[in-house]
């Protein structure tokens, strides 16, 4: 599984010090990707680790850890969005510029439009689009993180890239 | 994947650039914070030295200094692994029986809940009257991230931090699982105050997955067969969007009991990626047993109540597929 772009080796072997410093930032994008609140998301991978401490030594080995953790993760985010029972929150977001070619200025609001439309998704199939296009992970690791089979996660995505390039569509017509 | 999905992704990527702005996890604040067992062990050792020192002072003797001796080399007993529970609330004057309950079952239940939270928000609420007899089974999990729920034949309350949110379950879907699961584990006595569960709802002749999907619409296959007293439909399910003319499997029908109507809403499974050529579908057989008679009610496709079916040629004549 690839976390970020790296590889993940991390597993019970590391100490939970270790880990919670290496990869709890990469956490925090992705729990903020799915809360879209940063403080939501500091609270919710606290949870996540505060729940995996105690049972640190007894967690799944070897490739089945990291998804391990991540599920922990997408849990706690998705709890902390029934806790807060309005989502999805305002998105004053302005994204930190990227480097773009061509149309920059078309291409830098289409991923802004985008970006917000994916905010307004209902919250597991946000997090599923977020496992599957920030965490690259296949359809069988996505439903391994979400807690359900895969035709299921398949149809939280499916549905969800529906409803944004259906969005997409009627934006443009609009314009 | 496809060019619009590519988009997806880089609008996502972009978040990498951000500046977290929060402070970052300490893991010291989380271990000391935290039931760890390293605390448990030094209480029990100070435990175990007070339980020595009255030994001693009471002149249990020698035999006293090896009980010490062992016991404070005996090392902490492993902390028990998590479990998921059901407390099955249902006694009142003495302990409601507890058991645990397969984690298949607990993620399952938890999978359903999320999709109906993908489907619509839950509603706050307030706990029913607690009476005499069952008042739910109280699931605990074992992943404390997740929310206790109290499961009810037709509700289920989830409790977070404010108020309960309910969510409404006529066909039982929560409780049977449960009850099906814990079935073997509890006695008779309890067993019989339980309400029964409902005969699994639908029950229908085809291949099961979930039932969520892609959007389908169906007709009655032999509508002059129907009656009031009919508990038995067939269906004739057509997937809705374009699928190369085949309609492919289809999930499960939901089935809601109304006064005024039965509403059906059946669903196909979601294509994979790529594009469709757009012949029309064909459509599939499916039963489904009702649990009581159609009476007087009329059969709705859900399909032709909302979503983007409503405006087709195949809600045209309305969402009512069969009327009294």
């Amino acid at each position: 599984m690839v976390l970020a772009g790296v590889a993940v080796t991390a597993g019970p072997g590391v100490s939970f010090d270790s880990y919670v410093r290496a990869w709890s930032a990469g956490l925090l994008r992705l729990a903020w990707l799915i809360t879209r609140d940063w403080e939501d998301a500091r609270d919710a991978v606290q949870d996540a680790f505060d729940s995996l401490y105690p049972r640190w030594s007894r967690l799944p080995e070897g490739d089945r850890f990291e998804p391990y953790v991540s599920r922990c993760v997408v849990n706690a985010c998705l709890a902390v969005i029934r806790r807060r029972r309005a989502d999805p929150v305002p998105d004053t977001l302005v994204l930190a510029e990227a480097p773009v070619t061509g149309d920059a200025a078309d291409q830098v609001v289409e991923a802004d439009r985008l970006w917000r439309l994916c905010g307004q998704l209902p919250s597991v199939q946000r997090a599923a689009v977020v496992l599957r296009f920030y965490r690259d992970l296949s359809f069988a690791e996505v439903a391994e993180v979400l807690g359900c089979r895969e035709v299921t996660a398949r149809s939280h995505l499916h549905r969800a890239v529906a409803a944004m390039r259906r969005q997409m569509e009627e934006a443009n017509t609009d314009e | 994947m496809s060019e619009f999905e590519d988009k997806i992704r880089d609008s996502l990527r972009r978040a990498d650039s951000e500046i977290i702005p929060v402070a970052p996890l300490d893991p010291n604040e989380i271990a000391s914070r935290a039931p760890g067992r390293a605390p448990r062990v030094g209480v029990a050792r100070a435990w175990l030295a007070v339980a020595a020192a009255i030994v001693l002072v009471t002149g249990a003797g020698f035999g006293a200094w090896s009980w010490l001796g062992r016991g404070s080399t005996v090392p902490a007993a492993p902390a028990p692994v998590p479990q998921n529970s059901v407390e099955i609330d249902v006694f009142s004057g003495r302990e409601n029986p507890r058991v645990n309950l397969d984690a298949a079952v607990t993620g399952q239940l938890y999978a359903m809940l999320s999709d109906q939270e993908a489907a619509g928000p839950l509603k706050p609420a307030a706990l029913p009257e607690q009476g005499l007899g069952f008042r739910g089974f109280i699931l605990i999990p074992a992943d404390t991230s997740l929310p206790v729920l109290r499961i009810l034949s037709t509700a289920v309350y989830v409790k977070g931090s404010g108020p309960y949110l309910r969510l409404d379950d006529p066909n039982e879907h929560f409780y049977t699982r449960v009850y099906d699961a814990i079935r073997p584990l509890i006695g008779e006595d309890v067993r019989g105050a339980l309400p029964e569960p409902n005969p699994k709802i639908p029950n229908v002749t085809a291949t099961i997955p979930p039932a969520i999907g892609s959007t389908a619409i169906w007709v009655l296959k032999n509508p002059k067969n129907v009656t009031k007293t009919s508990t038995r439909l067939e269906l004739e399910v057509t997937r809705a969007e374009c699928s190369g003319g085949k309609t492919g499997t289809i999930l499960p029908p939901e089935v809601s009991f109304g006064p005024s109507g039965i509403v059906i809403r059946a669903a196909a499974e979601p294509l994979g990626d790529g594009s469709q050529s757009c012949p029309g579908n064909d459509s599939v057989t499916v039963t489904v047993m009702l649990p009581e008679p159609v009476g007087d009610r009329p059969l709705i496709d859900a399909a032709c109540l909302e979503g983007s079916a409503v405006r087709t040629s195949f809600c045209a004549d309305g969402a009512a597929r069969w009327k009294p």
